[in-house]
């Protein structure tokens, strides 16, 4: 056969590496925009003062959304129960009187908003409860090969009638500032400059933060033999996340909720996610169980639901997971100057450093009169989160 | 019997009386040349048994031969004042008719038949007069003709090509003079009157010789074929008129050979999206799988390889064709008119034929480019009569993927591959046999734990019996398979293996039945049986905790009987007129769940559960199928055509994509989901200019579907027991108007198509939640009112020809998001309605350069190279606009597949 060197043709075979198949940022700008209220209303099976969030949609380039004020908010039981919603904040709203959601009940939501229109959802019954068996974190690798702590739910349901299922956590976490001191600069004089060391007043060392889950986390048992969550991933940290630094809290919560409601955190959650580049799922607008008793054409976005929720909460540590190796960064860089105010110049120098942020006095050397500053955020731990212990924290 | 009775006119002598009586033609011949000076030049086994009895009186002789070779496939050429040759199939002309070239190259008759084209002139190809002597006569005799020489001209011309033939050795045996024809094949010889034999021979060009009688200065004309070509490859191009005179509307062929030059991307030939430079066929993109005929949705084709279907016709996300290229013969689409033969698709008939293999020698075509490798064998197994091919093509297309810039698909692998294979046998004359096997398979995994795999598979088995010289018929067996498979091994307990599958088996009769000329019927009967299981779902390990789920698999079977006759009532006016009469059984055994009549359908309004029994007939759907067409000649090249055609489809891809994926799955119709039916109108102008080297055509059409199947917004498609409770059905509708201008001939050749259609949906209920966009029509994934295609081929030289595609489309429609609302501590956007908005237009300029190898002597193999350019321009096509919430933020990202020039060089070449 006259195949003759056929690898010289790979030689001529110039191809763009970089640039075939490319997905890159794209400016839709405001074509149109269309404004919907938006009903955020999960109730659950624990006895406190329940929240609904109503806002409006906002436009793509807009920064955040806006409260839907002046509704009346209600949800009404199969038993003409009616538990009032008051507006507490710009649109969100907070039951009169603590109550829970009964398993023998139907609830239906009812909201007239300032406008005059008259909102009613789908009525909706509590589904099984089911307990967290076990919640625990442990070293683990991610898809995109980075160590980390995942933190992982087991759970049963014996009865096989809780199918559906939603997470949501909370993250706290211990911050100590790595520049405390028991002392701090007071500004005697600023022209000239004169400076002395005092005694810290508050506590700013050690604080905590708590961040709320934003993400969809759902799951199912639909395809499996037996209603049994097993290990399922709730959350990955990775090894340099600035949260595990410092002693470190997650509560679980898990929702047990309705087919229905787990459609339309579904359709959410595939709607936001990357797509694989060659084919997107059709998109469009999200039915949720609640619609306008005045103009069934208006679009209205929201669900109400009733989950049965049970929750749990651990503690660790990075050293728990990675005895031997350096613990995370701090949130900021911790660069420590040193100034001598005995001359003008270096008086001078302390008090502009003081004006853009080095007023946190990591230490000083009496015998030289030699301030060591850093940023505010190294020596005060307010800067990132509160210095009250939350009541559930334990060391 | 033998009951003659002649008289010959002496007053006339050009005018003859002689009387036939119950004669076959043999006989008549003998009689005319008794009575008559005339000779005849013929060959005994072309005649039929047809018996003759006439008599005429003083009439020329072309009446009485009309007559004698009247419904039959002679034709008779009075080649000088008393010589007649007889040709079979074969008209001589004086003058060859301007771009004969590339006729197509059947030989038998009863195929031309079966195709219901009317039998015309067709020059051979593959016959073997070239290398026979024949004897030809230049000039008339004069008496005392003063002249002592005379002078010989012509031309050298390849009869597959249609180019001149340079540097042709002429020899002109009895003087032992040899001349060579110029470039443009010319060639003049001054030679004393007398008789000669002449021969010729050059490189790739088969041997010929000829005997002259030269009387006085004349043409000879050698029209020779490449004896490097494997002589009984298709060429197809129909009857140079055919787009004019053919009855129905809405057809495309695709020269599977001119292909080779269109520039495509990484230099895969591929017919398939050549015919979407056409008007009438497009894709939703880039890289989108699946074909939209005249707006229809992309499960609305039949694609037939060989007469068995094939599901899924290309490889990785429909970049690169699943069908080799060097293995098909034939492509015809019917976009217009489906002939009544076919059904159980809405849209159109894509039927691709793979080429028989050399009954004569060992022969074979390879190609090596970017992606793929591909190796086409052929062999005669008994010489003359039967003949295997053998395919294979293999992609290294991992590099691809890596290559993409796309941080999700750098772990990513993609391989494919596919094989053909077939064996045709002639039995006899009466007799033939073919068999086609097809395998296409595609791996690929997006993630590291996840491997998807798709493939086709394919076995027909036709026999085609002649009964007589009025009645054929063929018997199909055919069964075909697609199925995916999805394996899922992450780290967790939740690995799982889950598999679909659809297999059909057919059963095809059709008969053809000659009745004239005029008259021509077809008839038959079809059944076949698909079985479909949809998914199942089983733990890949001994941890696993996923319950193994077997959704019940489908079972319908599609019946059908067919009758369509062409009927050219005048000379002018011809109808093409169809019936089909379908009948779809789904069939147990299965359950079927009621839904609460005036309710959605969901969960909750479930009535009843029904459960049938094996084979019980769960619903029956049916009905029938008209296809009529008519032709009405304005002119002898222009004609006006019209069509109605319905149809229906019992089977449905399933897609909540934008666009298909190769995992879709297909439902059949069952007692909650009907089949989906269509009407089609369509009427058209056809005009041939300047001898038919240009053809034009403006076509329109319109077309309106019923229970086409959509979904829900954010349905669940895979392993879903209660699809039904997703599924919407609702009403297409599409039109539009086609034009098409094409040059066939010459060295600048190609074609300029440009459509406006709209293809529109609509999805309307009683119920909010089973309606789209407020119950309106939309526009689909797939509508792009503007479509420009032009494709170019300049031949530079003999060995150099440049090639150029150009295309131009509106963008497709897509929703975009209206605005963002803030949702559990997030913010997510919310959509506009369905393809309310359009992504930017989309255009490309391909360009690529062939050089065919040079014609070496002895030189084994011929080698044809092509280089091309995709997308020169470098136009980022936007395939998709999307959105993706990333840490609470909505960013708007729009992917492309081909952004920037993409070179390729592939290499070709024939043994």
């Amino acid at each position: 056969m006259a195949f003759r060197k056929p690898y010289m043709i790979f030689l001529y075979v110039i191809i763009n590496f970089c640039t075939i198949g490319c997905t890159e940022p794209f400016d839709i700008g405001t074509e149109t925009f269309e404004d919907i209220l938006v009903i955020e209303a999960v109730l659950t099976d624990e006895l406190k003062q329940h929240e609904i969030q109503l806002s409006r949609t906002f436009r793509l380039e807009e920064e955040s959304f806006f409260g839907e004020s002046n509704a009346d908010v209600r949800v009404i039981d199969n038993l003409q129960n009616e538990y009032v919603f008051e507006e507490a904040d710009m649109g969100k709203y907070v039951s009169v009187s603590p109550f829970m959601i009964q398993s023998d009940r139907n609830y239906q939501l009812t909201i007239r908003t300032e406008n005059g229109e008259t909102y009613v959802s789908e009525s909706v019954t509590l589904p099984q409860k089911t307990q967290i068996d076990d919640l625990y974190a442990e070293k683990t690798v991610n898809e995109s090969g980075d160590e980390g702590i995942a933190v992982f739910v087991d759970s049963f349901d014996a009865t096989g009638n809780a199918i559906f299922y939603r997470y949501e956590y909370e993250e706290t976490y211990q911050i100590i500032a790595p520049f405390w001191s028991e002392f701090e600069v007071e500004i005697l004089s600023r022209n000239p400059p004169s400076f002395s060391v005092v005694p810290r007043t508050t506590e700013e060392r050690i604080c905590y933060k708590t961040d709320l889950s934003n993400t969809i986390n759902i799951t199912n048992t639909v395809n499996l033999s037996e209603n049994r969550i097993t290990k399922f991933p709730v959350l990955f940290i990775d090894k340099n996340n600035t949260v595990l630094r410092n002693r470190y809290s997650i509560l679980v919560r898990q929702f047990i909720q309705s087919r229905k409601a787990q459609t339309f955190y579904e359709t959410l959650k595939e709607f936001s996610d990357p797509e694989s580049l060659f084919s997107q799922v059709q998109p469009g607008f999200i039915n949720g169980n609640i619609s306008s008793i005045s103009n069934d054409q208006e679009k209205v976005l929201g669900f109400f639901d009733v989950s049965s929720v049970s929750s749990r909460r651990i503690f660790f540590e990075f050293k728990d997971f990675f005895p031997n190796e350096t613990r995370p960064p701090f949130f900021i860089d911790c660069e420590v100057l040193d100034f001598s105010p005995s001359t003008p110049q270096g008086a001078s120098n302390l008090l502009n450093f003081i004006s853009i942020g080095y007023d946190n006095l990591s230490g000083y050397d009496s015998f030289t009169d030699t301030y060591f500053m850093t940023l505010t955020g190294c020596g005060d731990c307010n800067e990132f989160g509160s210095n009250v212990t939350p009541d559930f924290w334990e060391n | 019997m033998f009951n003659i009775s002649l008289m010959v006119s002496q007053d006339d002598k050009s005018k003859i009386s002689i009387t036939f009586d119950d004669f076959n033609i043999q006989e008549a011949i003998n009689s005319i040349e008794k009575i008559t000076d005339y000779h005849f030049y013929y060959n005994q086994n072309w005649f039929t048994d047809k018996i003759i009895s006439k008599s005429y009186q003083n009439v020329d002789l072309e009446i009485i031969l009309d007559d004698i070779f009247k419904d039959t496939v002679i034709n008779y050429y009075l080649l000088n004042e008393n010589e007649v040759v007889l040709i079979q199939n074969n008209i001589i002309y004086d003058n060859l008719p301007k771009g004969f070239f590339g006729k197509k190259n059947e030989t038998n008759t009863e195929k031309l038949k079966n195709k219901g084209t009317e039998v015309k002139p067709i020059f051979y190809r593959n016959n073997k007069p070239s290398k026979k002597s024949e004897i030809i006569r230049i000039g008339k005799e004069s008496k005392g003709n003063p002249e002592k020489n005379v002078v010989l001209s012509g031309y050298a011309i390849n009869i597959r090509t249609g180019e001149p033939i340079a540097n042709l050795a002429i020899k002109i045996k009895e003087n032992d003079i040899t001349i060579q024809s110029d470039q443009n094949g010319y060639y003049q010889v001054e030679l004393p009157i007398g008789k000669y034999t002449i021969e010729t021979r050059s490189l790739g060009i088969e041997d010929s010789r000829k005997i002259v009688v030269l009387y006085n200065s004349g043409e000879l004309n050698f029209n020779l074929n490449e004896s490097l070509e494997l002589l009984d490859e298709v060429i197809l191009e129909a009857e140079i008129d055919k787009n004019v005179t053919e009855t129905i509307t809405g057809t495309e062929q695709i020269d599977v050979e001119e292909s080779k030059n269109i520039p495509l991307v990484l230099g895969e030939r591929d017919v398939l999206k050549v015919a979407t430079t056409l008007p009438g066929i497009t894709t939703a993109g880039e890289g989108s799988a699946g074909f939209n005929v005249r707006g229809g949705k992309s499960d609305q084709n039949l694609i037939l390889l060989d007469d068995g279907v094939v599901y899924n016709p290309q490889h990785f996300f429909g970049i690169f064709s699943a069908l080799n290229p060097f293995a098909l013969g034939e492509v015809n689409i019917y976009k217009g008119t489906i002939p009544a033969e076919y059904g159980g698709r809405l849209s159109s008939v894509f039927d691709l034929k793979t080429k028989e293999g050399n009954v004569s020698k060992f022969g074979g075509e390879a190609s090596i480019g970017p992606v793929t490798g591909n190796l086409v064998l052929e062999t005669p197994i008994v010489k003359e009569k039967s003949s295997l091919l053998v395919g294979g093509r293999g992609a290294y297309a991992n590099w691809i993927l890596r290559s993409l810039d796309d941080e999700s698909l750098n772990n990513s692998e993609a391989s494919f591959y596919d094989v053909i294979g077939n064996y045709s046998h002639k039995i006899n004359e009466n007799n033939n046999i073919k068999t086609t096997a097809y395998l296409s398979r595609d791996d690929f995994s997006i993630t590291s734990d996840s491997l998807y795999i798709y493939s086709n598979r394919l076995l027909s088995l036709k026999w085609d019996h002649r009964f007589d010289d009025k009645n054929n018929g063929s018997l199909l067996l055919a069964n075909s398979q697609y199925k995916f498979n999805i394996e899922f091994d992450g780290d967790s307990s939740n690995d799982f293996d889950l598999g679909y599958s659809i297999e059909e088996t057919e059963v095809k009769l059709k008969m053809n039945y000659l009745y004239s000329q005029k008259y021509k019927f077809s008839y038959g009967i079809n059944s076949k049986l698909y079985t479909v299981r949809p998914g199942s779902i089983e733990p890949l390990e001994s941890g696993s905790i996923i319950k193994p789920l077997r959704i019940p698999k489908e079972r319908g079977l599609e019946s059908a009987a067919f009758i369509s006759g062409k009927l050219d009532l005048t000379e002018k006016f011809s109808i093409n007129a169809g019936l089909r009469y379908s009948i779809y059984n789904a069939l147990g055994e299965r359950t079927q769940r009621i839904f609460e009549n005036g309710r959605p359908r969901n969960e909750t309004t479930v009535i009843d559960t029904l459960s049938f029994g094996k084979n019980e007939v769960i619903k029956k759907y049916g009905g029938p199928e008209v296809r009529v067409s008519a032709r009405y000649l304005l002119g002898d090249d222009f004609s006006i055509k019209g069509s109605y055609n319905n149809t229906f489809q019992y089977i449905h891809r399933l897609s909540n994509n934008t666009t298909v994926s190769p995992v879709d799955i297909w439902k059949l119709s069952d007692l909650n989901i009907e089949p989906q039916r269509a009407n089609q109108y369509s009427l058209g102008l056809y005009k041939n200019l300047k001898n038919n080297s240009y053809e034009i055509s403006l076509e329109g059409f319109y077309k309106r579907s019923k229970n086409i199947l959509d979904f829900k917004t954010g349905a669940q498609i895979l392993l879903n027991e209660s699809i039904e409770t997703e599924v919407l059905q609702g009403e297409g509708k599409a039109y539009g108007i086609e034009f098409l201008l094409r040059k066939n001939k010459g060295k600048f050749n190609g074609w300029l198509g440009y459509t406006y259609s709209r293809s529109l949906i609509k999805l309307d209920s009683d119920f909010p939640e089973e309606r789209v966009n407020n119950g309106d029509f939309f526009p689909s994934n797939f509508d792009k009112p503007h479509d420009i295609s032009l494709v170019t081929n300049y031949k530079l030289t003999n060995r150099f020809s440049l090639s150029t595609n150009f295309v131009y489309q509106t963008g497709r429609p897509v929703t975009f998001p209206v605005g963002r609302f803030n949702f559990n501590g997030s913010d997510f956007v919310v959509f506009s309605d369905r393809n309310k908005f359009r992504i930017p237009d989309f255009y490309r300029l391909d360009i690529g350069f062939n050089i065919e190898g040079n014609h070496k002597i002895k030189k084994f193999a011929h080698s044809f190279w092509t280089i091309s350019i995709y997308n020169v321009l470098g136009r980022n096509n936007p395939f998709s606009v999307f959105f993706v919430t990333d840490n609470g933020e909505i960013k708007a990202l729009k992917s492309s597949i081909f952004s920037v020039p993409i070179p390729s060089i592939t290499y070709n070449f024939r043994f």
